[in-house]
Order: C-alpha cells, then structure tokens, then sequence
C-alpha cells in the first residue's frame, strides 16, 4: 500500500490507535446530533509524510454523517475510504465517533467487534477543523485516579485503557472543561472554499 | 437521493430513472489497448444546476481500470457515487467505458450487462465527457450499421453489441462520432 494512502484511511480513522478504548460512541447518553459547521469538502494532509487527501463531509437524515476520504495524489495509485461518523456536544466540547464501512472500494467490517467506534474530540476554528485523539497516559492517570472505571493493561509500546464504566458515566466525564485536557492533536484539515460556479446546465 | 441538482450525478440520475444511456457489451477500444488516462488523474470540479461544486477524484487502478468518485457538496448536496470505466484512444478520438457501481454506498442493480461509452475530451475549457444519443444510436443500429439491439420502442435500452473489431472501427467513423451527444454530460475543471 503506497505511503498515501495510508495516510488516508489513518487520518479518517482518527488514527485507529485505540490505545483507549470505549464501550461505546462519545455521547450516547446525550443523542447524536449533526454538526452542520462540518459539511463540506475539506483538505489535509499529515505532517510525517506530507501525504494529501479531499475529505467529503456529507450529512445523512439520520444524524450520521458520511465522509469520504480521497487521495489527493495525482502520480499513485488512487486509494479511498468511507467513514460512518456521528457527533455529539457534551458541555462546551465537541465529540466525533467514527467507523470505518468501506477501504480502498470494498466494505470494510470487523467481525470481533461489529459495533467498534473510535472517538475524538474536535474543534473548528474558522475553517480549520482539528481532530483529537485521546491520550493514553492522561486517560491511565484518570483511571488510575479512579475518575472513571476502566482497566489498564501494560504493553510493550505503553499503556493501553480500556474504559468500562456506562455511557452516563463516559458522558458526564466528557462533558467537563477539563477533558479537553485527555486529549491530543492529530490532525488538521482545512475548509475548501467553494467558489459560485457557472451553473452547468 | 438528491442527485438532480448535480451535473456529475446526470447520468445516475438517468439510470435510476430507468434509462440507460446507449451501452455496449464489450468496451471501446480493446484493439487499442485499455489503459487509464494519466491525463484524468486527479481530482476535478464542476457545478450543478445551482451553481454549487461537484467533484469527480479519478483514481488509478491496479489493473488499468480507472475507480471515479463523484461528491456532490452543498447545503443539500449529501450523495457520493462510485463509476468504474477503462479508457481508450481510437484514431485521435478518446473513450470512457462507465459502469456505475454504487450510489451512497448501496451497489446498483439493474444496470445492462456491459459498459456506457463516453466520448471525452481535455482542453482549455476542461474535460468535456459526452453520452451516446439515444434516438441516434437506435437509428444506427436498425440502418444495419452496427450489430446490437436497439431496445423495445423509443424508452428501450440500446446495446451495441458488436465484437471488439467492429465496434473499435465503428466508433472512430464520422457516423459514430456524430451520435454522441451535442450537449455534454459535464464540463470539469482540474481541482488540484
């Protein structure tokens, strides 16, 4: 797989480390809700490879939304994915829950575990969209801290948390100004603006 | 589905309304060689009926075919579809071979055994794409001038069913050419 394209899929994916995991989407307590400032076309591209793609931002009637990821590279291989991704507000922060359905054109699914979401917090300044993936360390330490119920299961590569307590639970920790805090960047993406064009018919 | 507002989506549109533009069972240009146009690659933009973008990403496949994703965006627009096609050169004169794969991720059904020939060129004013008239193509093929099925009455599918020879040497001929649609499908410009 060329460089590229992974670039796509672990940019939509928001990076599908998983280093933390949920028992379910951000906000499930609190209902999914679409976030209209996020339709569009959007553009980013990672920082370690340099690597480009188009993001299609399309809301649906059911308070999900789909975004298909396109390389941007005009000399490779094309490669796409399609994301299934549902928002929630809790507080002041702004929750994406997303799930992979299709990669490189052909349904994409997991058969261990069928209803995996993986989380982020985003916020949009002006036409910058930033993602956020949680922190592993800070999360541990919350765990730790009995904060919020979970496990903690040391690897070779870190901590990895796995969340347990209910989605009340998950909500109302999320909801606080603080929990910005367990997060970190990991990707940009920029707003494509859409000049008025000659209509073509 | 919102897809009447996007010129891209003007050929799904017309497929879903339950007829298909001309097609032939085999691809054009098999006696060329099918290749994917490098000149295609990438992403270009359009504009719907209202004025707002549309995007087509071509994308380069393994085996030479080309993977077309088509994103309407807009306050309304929330449809994306996937076309597969190869493309080929005749006599100067440059062909898409289309077949529409999915709709908002959902696979099509009903579609003709087969590919859509569209004629495309890349100029100044962008890449040009045009279906195959479907009055016209009828008329070919009852005048004997290529084998295939013109379709049941005036609303009938027509399937040029030549083998690739014939087909090949038909479709660069002044008869062929002038069948294909004066208005074009869509007018792109490269986005990136």
């Amino acid at each position: 797989m060329a460089a590229w394209r992974f670039a796509v899929m672990a940019a939509l994916a928001l990076t599908l480390s998983a280093c933390v995991s949920l028992p379910g989407p951000i906000g499930g307590s609190a209902g999914f809700k679409n976030d209209p400032a996020l339709r569009g076309l959007w553009y980013g591209k990672t920082d370690k490879d340099g690597d480009a793609a188009y993001y299609h931002v399309l809301p649906n009637a059911d308070n999900t939304t789909t975004i298909v990821g396109v390389g941007a590279s005009n000399d490779d291989k094309g490669g796409w994915g399609v994301l299934t991704v549902t928002t929630a507000v809790l507080g002041d922060n702004h929750y994406i829950n997303a799930r992979e359905v299709f990669e490189d054109g052909k349904p994409k699914s997991d058969p261990e575990n069928p209803d995996t979401w993986y989380s982020g917090l985003y916020r949009l300044d002006g036409d910058v969209l930033t993602i956020y993936t949680f922190d592993e360390k800070k999360v541990a330490a919350e765990v730790r801290a009995k904060h919020i119920a979970g496990t903690i299961t040391q690897g070779r590569f870190g901590d990895s948390v796995a969340i347990t307590a209910d989605a009340a639970h998950i909500d109302k920790w999320l909801a606080s100004s603080g929990a910005v805090g367990l997060f970190t960047p990991l990707f940009k993406m920029y707003r494509v603006k859409e000049p008025v064009l000659p209509a073509a018919r | 589905m919102k897809l009447a507002h996007a010129a891209l989506a003007a050929l799904i549109a017309v497929i879903l309304a339950g007829c298909f533009p001309p097609s032939t069972s085999h691809p054009v240009g098999v006696t060329a060689g099918l290749k994917a146009d490098p000149a295609l690659i990438g992403t270009w933009k359009g504009a719907g009926d209202d004025g707002k973008a549309v995007y087509a990403h071509f994308l380069k496949n393994d085996d030479g075919s080309l993977t077309v994703l088509l994103a309407a965006t807009g306050d309304k627009a929330e449809d994306w579809n996937l076309v597969t096609g190869t493309t080929a050169t005749l006599g100067g004169h440059h062909f898409f071979n289309a077949r529409l794969v999915s709709s908002n991720g959902k696979p099509e059904t009903g579609e003709p055994a087969g590919t859509m020939p569209l004629l495309y060129t890349i100029d100044a004013k962008g890449l040009t794409m045009r279906l195959m008239d479907e009055k016209a193509t009828k008329a070919l093929i009852k005048a004997g001038k290529i084998k295939g099925d013109p379709g049941q009455g005036e609303n009938g599918d027509a399937m040029i069913t030549a083998d690739p020879k014939p087909l090949d040497a038909f479709m660069q001929s002044p008869a062929a050419l002038a069948a294909f649609s004066s208005k074009p499908l869509f007018v792109l410009r490269k986005a990136d």
